[in-house]
Parts: C-alpha cells; structure tokens; sequence
C-alpha cells in the first residue's frame, strides 16, 4: 500500500478495508504495519484480534451471498461442488477488491474464475460443465 | 406522541408471510432506499420492484415513512468517493419526493473505503478528522431530508474504548443531527467489547434520540475462531431478547425527543410462526411508548 498524501482517517480505512479481505487478517496486519509509517501502525494495532478475525468472516459472507443472489449459474457451481467453489471464492475475494453491489457481482466471480482457470492462476479448482466457456 | 413502526423488509417471502400484519399493524414503516434500488451498469440507481411495492403501500396506508441506509459511508473523508455520494443522493433526493421521509439516518461509520464497498459499517478512530468528516456527510445529507442523523454501529472492534463512543457521537451529533439509537446494537457492543451497557446510554446525548431501534441477533460459533470466543453477532434475525427489553426500560422517561420505536427483523428470517411473535413485540412497544 502506498502512503502519498492521503488524511489518516482515508488510511487507516483503506488499510482495515484491504486487511478484511484477507484469509487471515491478523497476519495481513502484521504484514502492512512492517512498512506502514507509526500513526498507521498504533491505529492499527488497538484493534482486537479476534474483532479482525470475526469482521474478515463477516465481510466474506457478505460477499459470498452478493454473489450467489445475483448469479444462478454460481449457485448451481455451489450447489453441485462446494469445496470447489469455496475455494475459489476465498481465492476471489483475496485477490479482487470489492466494488459497489449490484447485479453485475455474481458474472463478475464467474469471469473471473474462467480467466484464471485458463491462465492457471486457479488453484485446484474445477469448473463443472454446466459454467465453463 | 411515539410512533410504533416496523422496518419493511425487501424479500418476497417475507413480504408474503408478513402481508397482513404490515398492513394492519405498524404506525409507521422504515426502508432502506439502497435495497430499492436496482444499479444500472453506468452507476445510475434506479427504482426497483420493492420500490414500487413500498410506494403503492404509502398510498394505499397513508402511514409515514423513515429512511434509514447503511452505506452511504457517513464517516468517509475520501474526496475521491465524491461522485458515488452524488448518485447516491440523487436516488435519495428523488425517493423523499415519493416516501416523504420523516427522518434520515444512516449508520455510523464506513462501509466505503478505498474505492471498496464492504458492506459492512466497520469502526473508524475517534478523532477530530472521523467528527469532521461525518458532520460534512451529514449535512449533505441534510440538503434533501432536514431531519438527519446517524445509527449506532454494533461493533465487533473498535478504535481506542468502546466507552469512549458516547464522547465521539456528543462531538459529532452536537445540535444539529439526531441519534437512532440501536439497542441490539449497544447490547451487541457491551457483549462483545465488555463494557456496561446501562453505563454507555447514560453517556449518550439522549436529548438527541429520534428514534429507538428494538431487534434480535444471534452469537457466532465457537468454531468460527480458533480461540473459539463467540461474538454476538448483529444479526436482526431472531427474536428480541429479555435483555434489549431491559435496555429499553432503562431508557423510560430519559429521551424527551424521541418520536419512534421501530421493530427489525432481517429479510430471509421470517417464517409463518413468527407473525404472533412480532404482533406481540410490536404490542410490547407500545406499552413501553405510553407509558413514556
């Protein structure tokens, strides 16, 4: 993350913002204050750990469910392999910022999930007939 | 006097299961504009379905209308999102002109950050720049409902002291703008950060509560987190429980400008058995409202 010339408050937003979306979001934390200048870093870190942890959950469900709502065709892939989707999923919301809801989300995951299946950027994941291009 | 009222919920299903009830029972109803909203691909926010259902309601009930939205980014400072406000308060200012809203608030905090929407109100520091920039979003805000505010967060992490928030609202709030006080929102908080509850509304400015929120939630697993805490989660899904209640009494006679309690239930969390249940909490308001 860079830090040009942005107010604290916009920083250590886009910093919790960016550490939420991680797998494990204490180990992003201590990760982004290794280089994030001190005001960032005692912000950061009077927040509780299990706090990250439980938010990180949540706004991955949050996510999780956008996504199932607006696309029948990612909800028949987790209908037929969980495990597969999941895992693509956790793979997704690491990687791809998210944007504004709206019924673009679900086609969004899918498009992503076929680019990196051909790029081999998908790990073990397999797409069932019923999505793939 | 206090309106009793109830947030309506934008689901079919639950529309369906709760159809006579939203149409004998609540003196007020409660949306939030974002979930009548259906985004075009240039950013446009434009009427959906439950749009038209709600407004077709107010016609035929003549009952009024509350606003409440959850993520226009209240505690945003990020000039950057400047265009996103705009076509937010468009939508809004063209949804007053049909729902006439009583009141506006939104939730306290920011769910936009870094050009990321988390759906999710997340905590921000309490200082002079976080009171700053939500008065300026407030009063943007107030350009098309006189009538703003913000809601209670329930929080799950905070900056610095949960007890501290009472202090932070006071500074942000002062008199211009009015609290929606969530109680399953201050139980949340207590719960999880271990503050006292009873404490932290006697800190608020309950001179500046429009309006008590009255809801249920549920508690994470303990296998979610590998130290196996459980959180209270804020949820709106279940049934309010005896200690929201008990929040709710302590507040009796203390918020002389309040003009409305407001039930919550969650879409996707209503079945048939639970219509007598919210029939009967709704009733439960009402008590508490006459005798205030």
């Amino acid at each position: 993350m860079g830090y040009a010339h942005m107010s604290l408050l916009v920083e250590v937003q886009a910093a919790l913002a960016h550490i939420l979306r991680q797998a494990d979001p204490v180990e992003a934390r201590r990760r982004l204050c290794e280089t994030a200048p001190h005001v960032i870093r005692e912000n950061l870190n009077q927040l509780d750990a299990d706090g990250l942890r439980i938010s990180a959950l949540l706004v991955s469900r949050i996510r999780f469910e956008r996504i199932l709502r607006t696309s029948s065709r990612a909800e028949q892939w987790f209908d037929a392999e969980p495990a597969a989707y999941t895992d693509a999923f956790r793979q997704y919301h690491a990687q791809v910022p998210m944007l504004e809801p709206g019924p673009h989300e679900g086609n969004a995951f899918l498009e992503w999930v076929n680019m990196a299946a051909r790029t081999a950027n998908l790990r073990r994941a397999t797409l069932p007939r019923a999505i793939s291009r | 006097m206090i309106s009793c009222g109830f947030v309506l919920p934008p689901d079919e299903p639950s529309l369906e299961i709760l159809a006579a009830f939203i149409e004998e029972t609540p003196e007020h109803y409660e949306v939030s504009p974002e979930t009548l909203w259906r985004r075009s691909d240039d950013g446009a926010m434009n009427p959906n379905g439950f749009h038209r259902r709600f407004l077709a309601l107010k016609q035929r009930t003549r009952r009024p209308f509350i606003g409440r939205g959850v993520g226009y980014g209240l505690c945003d400072a990020d000039e950057r999102q400047g265009n996103r406000r705009r076509r937010w308060r468009e939508a809004l200012r063209r949804d007053h002109g049909h729902f006439d809203f009583q009141w506006y608030s939104d939730h306290l905090g920011n769910s936009v950050a870094h050009e990321q929407d988390l759906g999710l109100p997340l905590p921000v520091p309490m200082i002079e720049e976080a009171t700053r920039a939500t008065r300026q979003r407030l009063r943007e805000l107030q350009t098309i409902v006189p009538a703003v505010g913000f809601e209670n967060t329930a929080q799950y992490m905070v900056f610095g002291q949960a007890e501290g928030e009472p202090k932070f609202f006071r500074s942000i709030l002062r008199t211009d703008f009015h609290l929606v006080l969530d109680l399953h929102n201050v139980h949340t908080t207590a719960s999880n950060l271990g503050i006292d509850p009873h404490a932290y509304l006697d800190a608020l400015p309950l001179e500046t509560v429009i309006e008590i929120h009255i809801s249920g939630g549920s508690e994470s697993r303990p296998h979610w987190l590998a130290s196996g805490r459980i959180f209270t989660l804020d949820g709106h899904d279940d049934v309010v429980p005896e200690r929201v209640w008990e929040l709710l009494d302590h507040l009796q006679g203390k918020c002389r400008n309040l003009r409305g309690l407001t039930l919550e239930r969650m879409e996707g969390t209503i079945r048939d058995d639970d219509v007598p249940l919210l029939r009967e909490e709704l009733s439960r308001m009402r008590r508490w409202a006459t005798r205030t």
